[in-house]
C-alpha cells in the first residue's frame, strides 16, 4: 500500500518539479538574455573610456565580416560616436596564436591612433601567453597611441624581429600574432577610413 | 554517532575553499545553500514517512534538482555577475541536499545539529571570504584555491591552539599567522 501511495507522491513531485522549473525558465528567460547582453556590452566596451561615446556602438556595425587580412581575420567592426561625430572605431579581430585562435578588440580613434586593445578570447599557455587576457594589461597598453605611420612599418615588430616592441616573456608566438593582428587592424582602418567613420555623416 | 556526518562535512569543504574568494560570493553561496537545504529538508520531512527507501532517494534527488535549477535561473536573472563565478557550486548545493537527507535517514532528523552545521558553515564562509578579500589585495595567492586551503588551515590551527591553550593557563593567546 505504502508502495503505491509513495509512487503517486513521487510522480506528483516529479510533475511539480518539471512544471516549476519550466515556469521559472519561462519567466526569467527574457531577463537573463538582457542581463547577458548588458554584461557582454560592458566587457566589450571597457576598452573605450565611457566619455568617448554616447551611442550603442555594438548596434552600429560598419564592417561586413569576415574580412581576411594579412595575418588575421576581422570578425566585425563597430562605430562609436559622440554627439553625432565618429569618436572611435572598434575592430573585432581574430588571429592564430600559439595554442589556438586569439580574439582581440582593437579601438582606433578617427585620426588612426590606437586607443586600446583588449583580449576577448584566448587559449594560450597559462602563465605565459595567457597573460594577454589580463585586464588592464600593461603589455597591450604599450600599443596605445601608436598608429600606422608612427612607428614606421619596419618598426611594427617585436624587438626580436628588429622592431621596437617588447614581447611577453616566454611567449614570442603569442606576442607576435597579437602585434601583427593589431598592425593589420590599423592598416585596414587607414585603407577604409571613409567607409568606417563616414556612416553617420553620409546619413 | 557522528560518523554519517563525515560525508556532509567533507562536502562542505568544496565551496569553503572554492567559493570564498570574496565576501559577496561567500555570503551569496551560503544564503543559497541555507535556503535550498532548508526547503529541501522541510519538504522531505513531510514526505518521508509515505515513501519507501528507493522512492525516498529518488524524491530527494528530484526535489534538490528542482530547487537548484529554479535558484540558478533566478540568480542568473538578478545577479548574473555573481552567478558566473558561482555557477559550479550551485550544482554542488543539490549534492549537499541529497547527502544531508541521506544523513537524516541514518542518524535521524536532528534540527539543532542541522542548525549548528549551517551556522558553523556560514561563520567559516564569511570569515574566509572577508579574510581572503582583504589579504588578496596584497598577496594574490590568497584568491586562488591553494591560498584558500592555507588560510582555512591557519584558521583551524588558531582555533585549535585557542581551545587547547585555555584550560591549563589563564593566558588566552591566539598565535598570529
Amino acid at each position: 500500500m505504502k508502495n503505491y501511495r509513495g509512487g503517486a507522491i513521487l510522480a506528483l513531485l516529479i510533475g511539480l518539479g518539471i512544471g516549476a522549473t519550466y515556469l521559472t525558465q519561462l519567466s526569467t528567460a527574457g531577463r537573463i538574455k538582457g542581463q547577458q547582453q548588458d554584461l557582454a556590452n560592458r566587457t566589450l566596451l571597457d576598452v573605450l573610456p565611457t566619455d568617448r561615446y554616447d551611442n550603442q556602438p555594438l548596434a552600429q556595425p560598419v564592417v561586413t565580416p569576415p574580412v581576411t587580412l594579412a595575418h588575421s581575420t576581422l570578425l566585425g567592426g563597430y562605430l562609436a560616436t559622440r554627439a553625432g561625430l565618429p569618436s572611435a572605431v572598434l575592430l573585432h579581430s581574430q588571429a592564430l596564436g600559439y595554442e589556438g585562435s586569439i580574439q582581440l578588440l582593437v579601438a582606433i580613434d578617427p585620426q588612426g591612433r590606437l586607443l586600446g586593445v583588449k583580449t576577448l578570447r584566448q587559449s594560450e599557455t597559462p602563465g605565459l601567453g595567457a597573460a594577454i587576457a589580463d585586464w588592464p594589461n600593461p603589455w597591450l597598453q604599450t600599443f596605445n597611441g601608436k598608429s600606422l605611420q608612427a612607428p614606421t612599418d619596419s618598426s611594427w615588430a617585436l624587438k626580436k624581429d628588429q622592431g621596437q616592441f617588447d614581447q611577453l616573456a616566454g611567449a614570442t608566438v603569442t606576442s607576435r600574432s597579437v602585434l601583427q593582428a593589431v598592425h593589420d587592424a590599423l592598416r585596414y582602418f587607414d585603407e577604409h577610413k571613409a567607409q568606417l567613420t563616414g556612416v553617420i555623416i553620409d546619413e | 554517532m557522528n560518523k554519517p556526518l563525515v560525508l556532509t562535512r567533507g562536502l562542505l569543504l568544496v565551496p569553503l575553499v572554492g567559493a570564498s574568494d570574496s565576501l559577496v560570493n561567500a555570503l551569496g553561496l551560503w544564503l543559497a545553500w541555507a535556503l535550498i537545504s532548508a526547503g529541501h529538508g522541510l519538504t522531505m520531512g513531510l514526505l518521508r514517512s509515505h515513501l519507501t527507501a528507493p522512492q525516498r532517494l529518488l524524491a530527494s534527488i528530484v526535489l534538490a534538482a528542482t530547487l537548484t535549477a529554479c535558484a540558478s535561473l533566478v540568480a542568473q536573472a538578478w545577479a548574473l555577475q555573481t552567478y558566473q563565478s558561482l555557477s559550479l557550486y550551485i550544482g554542488w548545493i543539490a549534492l549537499s541536499c541529497v547527502a544531508l537527507e541521506h544523513d537524516d535517514v541514518f542518524a535521524g532528523s536532528r534540527l539543532p545539529e542541522r542548525l549548528r552545521l549551517a551556522g558553523l558553515f556560514g561563520l567559516l564562509m564569511i570569515a574566509l571570504g572577508a579574510l581572503r578579500e582583504l589579504i588578496g589585495n596584497v598577496i594574490p595567492l590568497a584568491l586562488l584555491a591553494p591560498g584558500g586551503f592555507i588560510l582555512l588551515g591557519l584558521l583551524l590551527a588558531a582555533r585549535q591552539a585557542w581551545t587547547s591553550a585555555r584550560p591549563p593557563s589563564t593566558i588566552e593567546e591566539t598565535p598570529r599567522p
